[in-house]
């Protein structure tokens, strides 16, 4: 019963004495926890993601109306699940089509490094207490950095294709992944502020109050900018699949073409799963402290609270156009992210530091609600003007039309 | 010693990577080994126990700069058709990088760096750098000067949109 | 601090073979027939029209431009971030005036109309 308390710890104490008594030297049983232990960690996203996509495609289906799958051929009901099986087989058996004029190296090397990346993700993800890869002290900001790595993989699968279409796909899923970038940077940058660590596990442990509660503009700020970093609804005019014919990954087919899929999917799972860690409180809950196996629990089920918020927001939302998904960044979010630095700073150090937690996240939580106000009053009077502007301009325009008329 | 090999690793990264780069005749290929190069730096950054460096290295050069030039590239109309003329001043270029070579080569042997330990990292390094950054005795000036440098750049993205 | 990188340079590796493993797989599993009229490059089902390149509009530089100086600005405020809580007062406001600097420059650009994806 102990040794279920803390499941993972324990079993990795007992791997490592296992491996350890088998007499090699230290420097090898050190290598071979760390090869076990990060094939255990690339595989949770794997299995989860199994899950994850028969999930999306039953919430999506019941939003829009329709069931969604409910059977697997002579299988009804729960059995749907082995759809995922049976995409991951058509997949593999594909025949794969490489057009005559590509590049092959830069082809073939870029779903590699577009699944490589969003593996490297989950090293350094806390997921439970004392569970996690490596505690890196930049942790969040390591993950940031990989966001680099799947925008070149995007580079090389559009130039790789020789296809005018996936070119232009590649640069324009690249101009809205860099736009997003720095909203997302810039809320990170408030986390890292009130936590004082990039360590995502210092992170976790200085949330007594969630970070949701503290600062709820900085989590939508976070939570808008990894939607369209990885790639959703309404940002998913990357994969749109009735505009600029899929795309990027237009010439690539089987296994490559699954590894893209793939990728997105375990992009937006490592989002949702940071999301959580960040500002819902990672692994932090009730009864943590006595059974520490129930912190990966927790976690997964704020991960998973999140993630559906990204499946209900994609079965509702419309997509939005290039420009306005530009404009939306630049005008909108950025400036904002900018901002809420400057006022969660000046609260930051109008409260001391050794107040009450509860205190200190209520003195933020004004402070955005007051910034809040103030966003909202600048977009109404700019409305204002707008509109007053629109209608002078129909005025002097049926002015126009009447002096035409009169004379005639 | 293993803090060596992975040093000569990472070197042979990037000085490999830089020479692809100068020597490849696709424009785009030359950018994608530029990346390789910058992600050897990177490697170098964490063997030096700077992985703040490392990552920004990551997230600035690659990240940033890296796509800008592989704009730029996109920008110019003979990307895909490389027809490179022979240029005909080859030799002269080679004289003139073999002397700048012999000069460079002379003083990087001849002088003294002052090599020694430097001593081990310190622990908070990124916590310093923040510090220091802000400090009046610090970088405090550069700090704000960086900034208005940075205001000169945007205004110059201004420039560039205007003239279409 | 180096041996929790020694980690993430194992992980590479698993992941690299992550990342490769499904190519192989499928390399032994699928038919492999390959046919010219299969290789031609895919423009909606028609033939494909001229060259694979085209100009790109410079409204794509311009936004990387902007990303690389507020990815630049970021990077400054992180250390400074970092460091927040052992700051004095003065620290903060020097970093707001750094930020109100830019936020200025993106009002401006934005009044030039440099943002405009058009």
């Amino acid at each position: 019963m102990e040794f279920l308390k803390d499941l993972i710890v324990n079993l990795g104490t007992w791997l490592q004495d296992f491996v350890a008594s088998t007499g090699l030297p230290q420097v090898w049983v050190r290598v071979i926890m760390m090869g076990i232990g990060g094939f255990a960690l690339a595989f949770v996203p794997l299995v989860a993601v199994i899950f994850l996509i028969w999930a999306e495609r039953k919430i999506v289906a019941r939003m829009q109306d329709r069931i969604g799958p409910n059977n697997s051929g002579p299988y009804p009901g729960p059995w749907a699940i082995f759809q995922t099986f049976a995409d991951a087989i058509k997949v593999l058996t594909k025949e794969d089509v490489i057009p005559a004029a590509a590049d092959r190296w830069v082809f073939n090397v870029a779903p590699v490094v577009i699944l490589t990346v969003a593996v490297l993700v989950w090293a350094v993800i806390p997921l439970g207490k004392d569970v996690f890869g490596a505690d890196l002290n930049i942790g969040i900001f390591y993950i940031l950095s990989l966001g680099s790595g799947g925008m070149v993989a995007l580079l090389m699968a559009g130039w790789g294709s020789n296809n005018k279409y996936a070119l232009l796909g590649a640069l324009r899923a690249i101009a809205q992944l860099i736009s997003y970038e720095i909203p997302q940077v810039l809320s990170v940058l408030v986390v890292v502020m009130v936590a004082g660590s990039f360590s995502m596990r210092s992170i976790v442990e200085a949330q007594t109050v969630p970070f949701l509660i503290a600062m709820p503009v900085t989590a939508l700020l976070f939570f808008v900018a990894s939607l369209a970093e990885v790639g959703r609804l309404p940002f998913d005019l990357v994969e749109a699949e009735s505009e600029i014919v899929a795309g990027y990954f237009v010439e690539y087919s089987g296994i490559k073409f699954g590894q893209f899929c793939l990728s997105e999917f375990m992009n937006t799972l490592a989002l949702s799963v940071i999301t959580a860690t960040l500002f819902l409180g990672g692994w932090r809950g009730p009864w943590v402290d006595d059974v520490p196996i129930l912190g990966s629990l927790w976690l997964l089920l704020k991960a998973c609270l999140v993630f559906f918020v990204f499946m209900w927001l994609r079965g509702t939302m419309p997509r939005l156009r290039i420009d306005q998904m530009l404009g939306f960044n630049w005008k909108f979010l950025v400036p904002v992210a900018l901002v809420n630095i400057c006022v969660v700073a000046l609260v930051g150090k109008a409260v001391p530091l050794d107040a009450d937690p509860w205190i200190r996240a209520g003195a933020f939580l004004a402070a955005n609600v007051l910034l809040v106000l103030a966003v909202l009053g600048v977009l109404a009077a700019a409305g204002r003007q707008t509109r007053r502007r629109k209608e002078a301009w129909q005025a002097a325009q049926l002015e126009q039309l009447e002096q035409e008329a009169s004379p005639a | 010693m293993l803090q060596q090999i992975l040093f000569i690793v990472f070197g042979v990264i990037t000085l490999g990577a830089a020479l692809l780069v100068v020597t490849r005749r696709n424009v785009f290929h030359a950018a994608l080994f530029l990346i390789l190069s910058f992600f050897g730096v990177a490697g170098l950054y964490v063997l030096l126990e700077a992985p703040f460096l490392a990552a920004v290295q990551l997230f600035i050069y690659i990240g940033g700069i890296a796509i800008l030039i592989v704009f730029a590239i996109m920008l110019t109309r003979e990307v895909m058709n490389p027809n490179i003329a022979v240029n005909r001043q080859r030799w002269a270029a080679a004289l003139v990088a073999v002397i700048l070579c012999g000069v460079l080569g002379w003083v990087v042997l001849n002088h003294d760096w002052g090599a020694g330990d430097p001593g081990p990292v310190r622990a908070d390094s990124i916590v310093y750098l923040g510090k220091t950054l802000v400090h009046l005795e610090g970088f405090a000036l550069p700090f704000e000067v960086a900034s208005v440098l940075l205001l000169v750049a945007l205004v110059g993205a201004v420039t560039i949109a205007r003239e279409r | 601090m180096l041996d929790q990188f020694a980690f993430i340079g194992v992980f590479l590796i698993v992941a690299l073979i992550f990342g490769v493993a499904p190519l192989v797989i499928a390399f032994i599993l699928r038919p492999k027939k390959p046919n010219p009229r299969k290789a031609e490059t895919y423009e909606c089902g028609l033939q494909p029209h001229g060259d694979a390149w085209f100009q790109l509009k410079v409204q794509y530089y311009v936004f990387a431009l902007a990303f690389v100086v507020f990815n630049v600005e970021a990077v400054f405020l992180l250390p400074w971030a970092l460091a927040y809580h052992a700051l004095e007062l003065y620290a903060v406001v020097e970093a707001i005036i750094f930020i109100l600097i830019l936020l200025g420059a993106l009002v401006y650009v934005w009044r030039k109309g440099a943002l405009e994806w058009m």
